[in-house]
């Protein structure tokens, strides 16, 4: 089987689109030469020419207000933030902009943009450089947000992303861009909007994005040693999201746990969890749903501090255990 | 955690506040939003109100101090929180109140008065059972009609999962017929009565007979007659049969809501109006979950002996079997071939649940009554059976 | 009579582009500008609109003297005061009026209102809340029509608040790199908000800062039609041959207030009554020039005068009549 690392993958779902349609455009900082901050765009310069690879000053309002202006006038530009923490400097244009454009204007235009962010701690870049957004844009009405976890995921759905008419925001794991993955070499796509069940089990329900999915995968695999069988679901796509499977899986193992990096307040977590409780699947909770997610703290650079802002697999597998044990 | 009363800042300015009074006593049941003191400020006086519905907690000054904005100047108690230990208070320490008196209370909250009729609860109200229990465990244990209640639960601080529920459900079935006692009934005195009953009296059916000696016989066995409630069976005054009538492929139970005050006259005349394999019904609207104990008399045409279900949470039900030919002695004397009816008493085990000495002493009693049709005929309802005492 | 007209009206483009019959058109467009946006006002005040209202009185020159220098298939951004913008381009009161009165029928159906009209076929790319939010999305504009090699160019209005917002630095530098096919015109209406513009900006012009991104910035006379036009018109031009932006600060004065919940503490009466008299408002200047070089006469003025508001009552009454959106469709545009 072909294997090919997350980046790779990245850089092959783009060259696809790229060969599949004139109007896809890159837009971003260092994305020609350079190959952008963590080699994703690497070679695209030189296939496609500065047209369609068009390397910006450091501005990331206007690399958002430009994707946001080529969309509404036919193309399908592909931004890059270099790092997620960035966008905060384009928030305006992307979130008052593109994300409101179409309904203000009662759908005479759309915005097919895709917006990658490589986000994430674990690097020792501290505060400005390591954070998780996703639910900033989850509570966008307008935004579609996706936060692939495989090396596959991220080809398909970068595809699917490229070819959805509304703005996307792409959550990329920096820590994932070395993983590696079985990815076909055709253009296929995974629909935006569908979980995927990683893992079968029937005593605790495990919801994980990005990062957190290999974790949790690992941690399902020591935890049945110890006889608990875990169900991992990453919803891959934040919104719209596909509770449907976890919801039914709720109903079959009484117990959630949401696992992820950002912080857990006001993040995605609660907003399973609340879901899940307002379902038809409250009646067959057997414990209180649990969130595991990032402290609520900038993250910090030392080795040590980071680890404890992020949560690791042991924590995963402790709260699991405490969860299936009936210990919460 | 109990609701601290604020002395807010109204404004930029406001630096300080003299409390005027009090609007309510420590003790007194407040809803939030009541107004419970009033202060001074430089423009006009200012009610502050309650920022949560419980009891007025410790005041922590006299009427006439004042105190600097931002200070926590009493406590509502949420329900539960009377005579629990309240939190520090807020804003480290006591602040020194600029003027007047010594503060009353200090770092020790005064203690709870009880209010007026001694009676300290609280009644918010608040849906459902008070039990600790996961939704799981909740769910099932409508679906199993299981008491909640009654159970212990093994998750953190006694929380009821659904398996203590399932593990419940499984015992109340394993228990369901721990104690099975059986006896026959000599017929010939009843079919004799029957034979001589003239025909414009209303009929004399042996079910209705059956479930009035119930009646009789459970007023005399109370143990027998007895509801699970708070985990355990509770004997009741109120005699409630539930008469198992055949309905499609299960059965309806009707429930007599008056068997102990009718006479048996009265309930002949009533069993014509009983459902035949109809939906259920009562006389007088209890619900079939309601029954206190439960007859299945499944007549001259079923099986010879029954032992029946008990209620969802009565502990006792009667079967009665066709009446077949069979052995019987009275008195010591020689075996006699006789028409007899299989009376089946199925007990259900559990806390409260009667011995099997007040089962057998109950079917005894039924036995008495059910051969002796005539003088049971003479009876009225409990009033009689209590002048007969 | 047109040899006449041209002997007396100056050498300008507009003459040249529109001819007498275009004149009077965008003449029209000011007259039915100046009536729309009165009666608004009186229907504010009435208690007929929701929200907040910036009118366009005293800028109708800049209005229709940018728009009308564009052509067919070119684009433009408007932004938070842009009645005037939607009028001049569509010439559609009714449509205008039933967003204001947030009914169905108009440009966006009751989900934009008054700063979000847009009629995006005809590239009317929108109006916009957020000052300057327009400049960066004009640089997408401008790529797409780069990359597609396409003869029209992207025009973005704002006013001299937005002069002073960061997105204004990275949309004229990214336009002035890539040689973008872009025109911003600044509305220097002398006030954002309540703070002068002498107050926000110690250079003398906005336009000279153009001069810094390495592209050409004019300042002109915002209440000269011709001169609008001229100008707009010959930037235009260089954009579609590839010469890249303009920056143009259109000097004008906003009659009304900021909004209509503005007070206007920071100006005097005088202030304001000096830009109306007839050397300085946009539609006196352009009456008198016409008449003057003959193109219109009284009778006719008083015709146009009478027709814009013959329009705007009929604007209003077909606007009141229009049904109130559907809620059932409230979430209909959310996605595509």
């Amino acid at each position: 089987m072909r294997e090919l690392s997350y980046r790779e993958a990245l850089n092959e779902a783009l060259v696809q689109a790229m060969d599949a349609d004139p109007d896809v455009i890159l837009i971003g900082e260092d994305i020609g030469t350079y190959g952008g901050a963590f080699g994703v765009t690497r070679g695209l310069l030189d296939r496609f020419g500065t047209g369609r690879v068009i390397d910006t000053p450091i501005s990331e309002a206007g690399i958002t207000g430009a994707c946001v202006g080529a969309a509404i006038s036919g193309l399908r530009p592909v931004g890059d933030m270099q790092f997620s923490d960035f966008i905060t400097l384009g928030m305006e244009q992307l979130v008052l902009q593109g994300a409101r454009m179409r309904t203000m204007f009662a759908g005479q235009v759309k915005v097919p943009l895709v917006m990658r962010l490589p986000g994430g701690a674990g690097t020792g870049a501290a505060a400005q450089h390591s954070g998780s957004y996703e639910n900033w844009f989850v509570h966008v009405p307008g935004l579609k947000v996706v936060m692939p976890a495989s090396a596959y995921d991220a080809k398909g759905l970068l595809l699917a992303a490229i070819d959805d008419d509304n703005p996307v925001i792409f959550c990329e794991h920096k820590l994932l861009y070395n993983t590696r993955g079985h990815v076909p070499e055709e253009a296929y796509r995974e629909p935006l909007g569908v979980s995927r069940v990683w893992r079968r089990g029937r005593d605790l329900t495990l919801v994980a994005t990005s990062m957190m999915v290999a974790l949790a995968l690992e941690a399902a695999d020591q935890l049945a040693g110890e006889g608990i069988d875990v169900e991992v679901i990453d919803p891959r796509t934040l919104r719209p999201l596909d509770e449907t499977p976890i919801v039914e899986s709720v109903i079959r193992t009484g117990r959630l746990l949401v696992v992820h990096e950002a912080v857990e307040t006001g993040g995605f977590g609660g907003e399973v969890v609340a879901r899940v409780v307002a379902s038809e699947a409250f009646d067959y909770l057997d414990a209180p749903p649990l969130r595991l997610a990032g402290k609520d703290v900038p993250v910090p650079q030392s080795e040590v501090l980071e680890a404890a802002a992020i949560p690791q697999f042991r924590d995963i597998v402790r709260d699991a255990r405490k969860l299936a044990r009936n210990e919460v | 955690m109990p609701a601290p009363l604020w002395l807010p800042r109204f404004d930029p300015a406001h630096e300080q506040s003299r409390i005027l009074r009090w609007l309510v006593a420590e003790g007194d049941v407040v809803l939030a939003g009541d107004p419970l003191c009033e202060v001074e400020t430089d423009k006009v006086n200012m009610e502050l109100e309650a920022p949560a519905s419980g009891l007025m907690g410790p005041q922590r000054f006299p009427e006439g101090v004042t105190v600097p904005v931002v200070t926590a100047i009493a406590w509502v108690l949420l329900e539960g929180e009377q005579g629990a230990q309240l939190p520090p208070w807020p804003r480290g320490g006591d602040p020194e109140p600029i003027v007047g008196q010594e503060p009353v209370a200090t770092s020790e909250p005064a203690p709870m008065p009880a209010n007026a009729s001694g009676d300290a609860v609280i009644s918010v109200a608040r849906a459902g059972s008070r039990v600790r229990a996961t939704p799981a465990a909740r769910h099932l244990a409508r679906v199993r009609r299981v008491d909640l209640e009654s159970l212990r639960g093994t998750g953190p601080l006694g929380r009821v999962q659904a398996i203590d529920v399932e593990q419940a459900g499984q015992l109340a079935e394993a228990s369901n017929a721990s104690v099975v006692l059986e006896t026959s009934v000599d017929m010939s005195p009843l079919l004799a009565l029957q034979d001589m009953w003239p025909e414009e009296e209303l009929p004399l059916d042996r079910s209705a007979l059956l479930a009035f000696a119930c009646t009789q016989a459970l007023l005399r066995n109370p143990a027998l007659n007895a509801w699970k409630l708070g985990g355990r069976y509770v004997p009741q005054d109120k005699i409630l049969p539930g008469l198992v009538a055949p309905c499609g492929d299960g059965h309806s139970v009707a429930v007599l809501e008056t068997a102990d005050s009718l006479s048996l006259r009265a309930l002949l005349k009533a069993w014509p109006k009983m459902p035949r394999g109809e939906a259920p019904w009562s006389i007088g609207g209890a619900s079939a979950d309601r029954e206190s104990f439960r007859i299945c008399d499944l007549g001259e045409r079923g099986p010879d002996r029954v032992a029946a279900r008990t209620g969802p949470a009565a502990v006792a039900s009667l079967g009665a079997g066709r009446t077949v030919w069979r052995h019987l002695s009275h008195d010591d004397g020689p075996a006699e071939l006789r028409p007899a009816m299989a009376l089946t008493l199925t007990i259900a085990d559990g806390p409260g649940a009667p011995s099997e000495i007040q089962g057998a002493r109950f079917l005894e009693d039924l036995v008495v009554m059910l051969e002796n049709p005539l003088k049971l005929l003479l009876q009225g309802g409990r009033d009689a059976h209590r002048d007969g005492q | 009579m047109q040899n006449a007209a041209r002997e007396s009206l100056p050498q300008c483009q507009a003459l040249k582009v529109l001819g007498p019959a275009g004149l009077k058109a965008s003449l029209a467009s000011m007259l039915l500008i100046r009536a729309f946006e009165e009666r608004v006002d009186q229907l504010y005040l009435a208690g007929r609109t929701r929200g907040t209202l910036h009118l366009s009185i005293g800028q109708e020159a800049t209005n229709v003297g940018a728009l009308h220098a564009l052509r067919a298939g070119d684009r433009f951004f408007s932004h938070h005061r842009g009645h005037g913008h939607a009028l001049a381009w569509t010439d559609d009161p009714r449509r205008a009026m039933a967003d204001i009165l947030g009914k169905s029928g108009g440009f966006c159906e009751g989900f934009g209102g008054t700063m979000h009209m847009a009629d995006v076929k005809s590239g009317f790319l929108g109006g916009n809340g957020i000052v300057a939010g327009g400049l960066p999305l004009s640089t997408g504009v401008g790529l797409a029509i780069q990359l597609r090699a396409e003869d029209a160019v992207c025009l973005v209005l704002f006013g001299d608040g937005a002069a002073n917002e960061g997105a204004l630095h990275e949309a004229l530098n990214m336009a002035s790199i890539w040689q973008l096919p872009v025109i911003y015109i600044c509305e220097n209406n002398s006030y954002a908000m309540s703070t002068p513009v002498n107050r926000s900006i110690n250079v003398e012009t906005i336009s000279s800062r153009a001069t810094a991104y390495g592209f050409p910035g004019f300042t002109i006379d915002g209440n000269d039609f011709l001169e609008v036009f001229d100008c707009v018109h010959a930037a235009a031009s260089r954009a579609r041959k590839g010469g890249g932006p303009t920056l143009v600060e259109a000097l004008t004065y906003r009659i009304k207030g900021h909004s209509r919940s503005d007070r206007q503490a920071y100006r005097s009466r005088e202030e304001v009554r000096r830009w109306q008299e007839p050397d300085r408002d946009p539609l006196l200047r352009l009456e008198a020039t016409l008449l003057h070089a003959g193109i219109v006469d009284e009778e006719e003025l008083s015709a146009m005068r009478l027709r814009a508001s013959d329009r705007v009552d009929d604007a209003v009454a077909w606007a009141e009549a229009a049904p109130a959106p559907d809620p059932s469709g409230l979430l209909d545009h959310v996605y595509a």
